[in-house]
């Protein structure tokens, strides 16, 4: 799935970042614990958090992660969006909670994949 | 807390939360030297060194006071529970302080610091050497819960305080929805992101705790000025003010 896709699908706004449309989503990661973020998150995953400290930043960095998602309309500061942006992660905000954003991207990755040519 | 120790606002001025150049997420100049000298600029009488789950810097920053005549220090800790809150440790004394260091260290998350990512975590000497790097990232999380790391806080003869409840990250307050009745903290600590009215008015559940404020400093300029009015324990005079402000933020005002 690609960002602007997944845009649509989660009602969302871009806080940070830009869309880059080499980029191929392929999963997701929901949780709101730094600790176990920082060793669960895979590359090419999409985050699903209402975290939106700088540390998210790093440890979306860390991971490879290229866009994190705040859910439940939490918004994210100036500076750490700042951070974002130098650090090449795209920020969406949803209005969604974590569970109704998960389920949405959830549908529309198998969705892709039932469509995808063989 | 009996008549005869009653906790009163002191006419002492300070700032209770200031991170070092050790805290990943502070500046490299947050150095013993700077800080110091920054405290005595800005008139304060007392300050703490909190930095996360490590005392590595605390006893570099009280050589340097004791030798350019600044504030008092207090050594603490700003301990990250497995919930991921944020709690204050504060002691009068290192060796206090460093009982409970060994406690947070044996139970710290281990992974080892990304200095690209996180941030680097200096270790200093009191003239501002750098010594080395503290190997294991300081952000990660220790295994104990909140109400075990109070109440190691207290057996050690700290004290206690939820960190920066203010906050959406790692307060308390966010976390759990409410302060615990049964948690044994006599303050909050709330940040500068306002004032202590302000915030009673956002929390009126809250209006009766005594809050404290405190920086969070993780740059120099960020350092409180003016200081925040600390208190201090009534009828103990034989005590240094480290111990009787120690004592004053315990819930039972007793060691």
């Amino acid at each position: 799935m690609k960002p602007d896709a997944l845009i649509d699908l989660l009602d969302a706004e871009v806080l940070a970042g830009t869309p880059r449309q080499d980029l191929e989503i392929r999963g997701g990661y929901a949780c709101d614990m730094l600790s176990f973020v920082v060793s669960r998150l895979k590359e090419n995953q999409v985050w699903l958090t209402i975290l939106n400290s700088v540390n998210v930043v790093a440890v979306a960095s860390l991971a490879e992660c290229p866009i994190v998602v705040l859910t439940e309309s939490m918004t994210m500061e100036p500076d750490v969006c700042q951070r974002a942006q130098e650090k090449g992660l795209l920020v969406l905000a949803t209005p969604l909670s974590t569970y109704e954003a998960a389920a949405r991207l959830d549908r529309g990755l198998r969705q892709e994949n039932e469509h995808a040519p063989r | 807390m009996t008549a005869a120790c009653v906790r009163k606002m002191s006419m002492l001025l300070g700032d209770l939360h200031i991170h070092t150049a050790l805290s990943p997420c502070a500046e490299a100049d947050m150095t013993p030297g700077n800080i110091v000298g920054m405290a005595k600029l800005k008139g304060l009488d007392v300050i703490a060194i909190t930095d996360h789950q490590s005392l590595g810097n605390a006893a570099a920053v009280i050589a340097m006071s004791r030798q350019l005549q600044g504030p008092i220090v207090l050594p603490g800790l700003e301990v990250s529970s497995a919930e991921e809150i944020h709690l204050i440790c504060l002691f009068s004394d290192l060796e206090r302080a460093a009982r409970l260091e060994k406690i947070v260290q044996d139970n710290l998350m281990r992974r080892l610091n990304r200095p690209d990512i996180f941030g680097t975590q200096l270790l200093l000497s009191p003239d501002d050497a750098v010594l080395g790097h503290f190997p294991d990232l300081l952000l990660m999380p220790t295994r104990l819960s909140a109400q075990q790391i109070a109440a190691k806080t207290l057996a050690f003869g700290g004290a206690c305080l939820p960190a920066h409840v203010d906050r959406d990250a790692n307060s308390m307050l966010t976390t759990f929805g409410l302060i615990p009745d049964d948690f044994p903290a006599a303050y909050l600590e709330i940040s500068r992101a306002l004032t202590p009215d302000a915030f009673k008015r956002q929390h009126p559940e809250l209006k009766n705790h005594p809050i404290l404020q405190s920086s969070d400093a993780h740059r120099l300029g960020d350092i409180a000025e003016p200081g925040h009015p600390l208190p201090l324990l009534e009828g103990r005079d034989e005590l240094g003010v480290a111990q009787r402000l120690i004592l004053a933020l315990r819930p039972d005002g007793k060691q």
